[in-house]
């Protein structure tokens, strides 16, 4: 069943998502094939002066794409989860013969999925429209500049700040989901702005949470890069599992739908 | 003696201070066609949905088949809200393949014949659909599982009279005689040839209930002007 309702949402999300990941892709093609014509076409008079405000207005475009579709992804991946359980759609939601945890894992799943192909075409979206056609032409500055940028940031990737960084989207996505949760259950006639001073009022918790755990590991411990990664790794996992915890317990005995 | 196949004892719920349904009890038998009557605000919504798990009693149990109400349950219980709940981006196509996915009793053929028969576009999504229109693919998704319990709060309020008429005789008429339908509606004059007994709840109380054809035959009247007495204004 839960492999069933990951399909479902996955597809339903991928409906909306889809055409904003296309047109991002779309800007980074025509970023690619603006920065390789700057850098064939001969650099002189008004061609150089119109080669200049395409590339400008191209990378512009690409990044203000790139914004748009982190956001805009965001919003509808918590929508969904919104939609599919607080408005009428939970009248057909809840009657599947599911349990409450397969139907909030499966929107846990195809959430943090389409989460990272997002992630992932963004840093295509940068690579391809900028770094390639760069990289193609060997233009020794740039080329050499970007590398070493690139390089700089991989290796800031080890395995724990990967595993970190994983943790931290899924607790992300756990904490906004059980927010949503709290506010739509028990703010009935208000149920965004109950989403909105759930979410703050977390926030608050898991921030002074924070500030106990870092201040506790810098006393006790070297400080260092391994250990800040564990502290944040248990602080998501905490997040993570207490907010699972919590919701599927107010789906299981709260969940009022009027 | 055979376990019912619904059983509500002691059942309340309230909205805040106000109480909809104060130590109800309830059981039904399998295979009936129960009518469950009575003006708005009786709590008739109330307890379908409390039976169908979306709302949470304040005390008592709810037993469908022996078992309270959970994902088992949803398998065996095909419940109609008084709402669309039909994701609106959704084509009548996707959602026939949605139901046939998620539900293992759906008969998709026979979903497709009444779509087809009440000339429901399949391509069209829920949003372009009219109200009625959308009432109409809930109502006949909803009726194409061989449950074994039916929920259906209001299903013929929305459509015209002659959808109503086609509905009650091919999809009330039509189904297994093992099946158990509990119906709340106000167009008692259109299911009453249809029901085998029957509720009046009046303020999360039942105030009269039995067989319907006892009842006629003792007060030699129709159910429909029984509720309009028991119910005068």
């Amino acid at each position: 069943m839960l492999k069933k309702l990951f399909y479902n949402d996955f597809h339903t999300i991928r409906r909306r998502i889809l055409p904003l990941l296309l047109a991002s892709l779309g800007c980074s093609a025509c970023a690619f094939f603006v920065v390789l014509l700057d850098a064939v076409l001969p650099q002189t008079g008004d061609i150089a002066v119109f080669l200049d405000n395409t590339l400008t207005s191209v990378l512009v475009a690409l990044l203000f794409a790139f914004i748009v579709l982190v956001v805009l992804s965001g919003l509808h991946i918590f929508i969904h989860y919104y939609r599919n359980f607080f408005t009428d759609e939970g009248y057909l939601t809840f009657m599947l013969p599911a349990t409450r945890e397969q139907l909030f894992v499966a929107k846990l799943l195809a959430g943090i999925v389409w989460t990272l192909i997002i992630l992932l075409s963004a840093i295509a979206s940068v690579t391809v429209g900028i770094l390639l056609p760069t990289e193609l032409l060997m233009r020794a500055e740039n080329a050499s500049f970007l590398s070493s940028l690139w390089r700089d940031i991989f290796d800031l990737f080890s395995v724990i700040s990967i595993v970190d960084l994983l943790l931290t989207l899924i607790a992300q996505t756990v904490f906004i989901y059980t927010a949503i949760t709290l506010g739509s259950l028990f703010f009935a006639k208000r149920k965004m702005l109950g989403s909105f001073i759930s979410y703050f009022l977390l926030s608050g918790i898991i921030s002074f949470l924070r500030t106990i755990l870092s201040l506790l590991f810098y006393t006790f411990t070297d400080a260092g890069e391994f250990y800040s990664s564990l502290a944040s790794i248990l602080l998501s996992l905490s997040v993570g599992i207490g907010g699972y915890l919590i919701t599927c317990a107010l789906l299981k005995h709260k969940l009022n739908l009027v | 003696m055979d376990t019912p196949i619904l059983s509500c004892e002691a059942l309340s719920k309230s909205y805040g201070a106000s109480p909809v349904l104060e130590n109800f009890y309830l059981a039904l038998s399998k295979g009936e066609i129960v009518g469950l009557l009575g003006p708005n605000g009786s709590g008739k919504t109330t307890l379908i949905k409390l039976i169908a798990g979306l709302l949470t009693p304040n005390a008592g149990k709810i037993e469908i088949c022996g078992v309270p109400p959970s994902a088992a349950t949803c398998g065996i219980v095909s419940y109609l809200p008084d709402r669309c709940a039909l994701p609106q981006d959704m084509t009548t196509v996707e959602l026939v393949r949605f139901y046939a996915r998620m539900f293992s009793d759906f008969d998709r053929e026979k979903a497709e014949t009444l779509l087809r028969d009440l000339r429901v576009s399949p391509t069209k999504r829920m949003k372009a659909l009219s109200k009625g229109t959308r009432e109409k693919v809930l109502l006949i998704l909803t009726m194409s599982r061989r449950a074994r319990l039916y929920l259906l709060d209001e299903p013929i309020g929305g459509v015209d009279p002659a959808t109503r008429d086609y509905i009650l005789k091919t999809i009330l008429s039509a189904r297994s005689p093992e099946s158990t339908i509990l119906i709340s509606t106000h167009l008692i004059a259109d299911v009453e040839p249809y029901l085998d007994s029957f509720f009046f709840l009046s303020e999360g109380v039942i105030v009269a209930g039995g067989s319907v054809a006892a009842y006629k035959e003792d007060l030699g009247t129709t159910l429909d002007e029984a509720f309009r007495r028991t119910f005068q204004c």
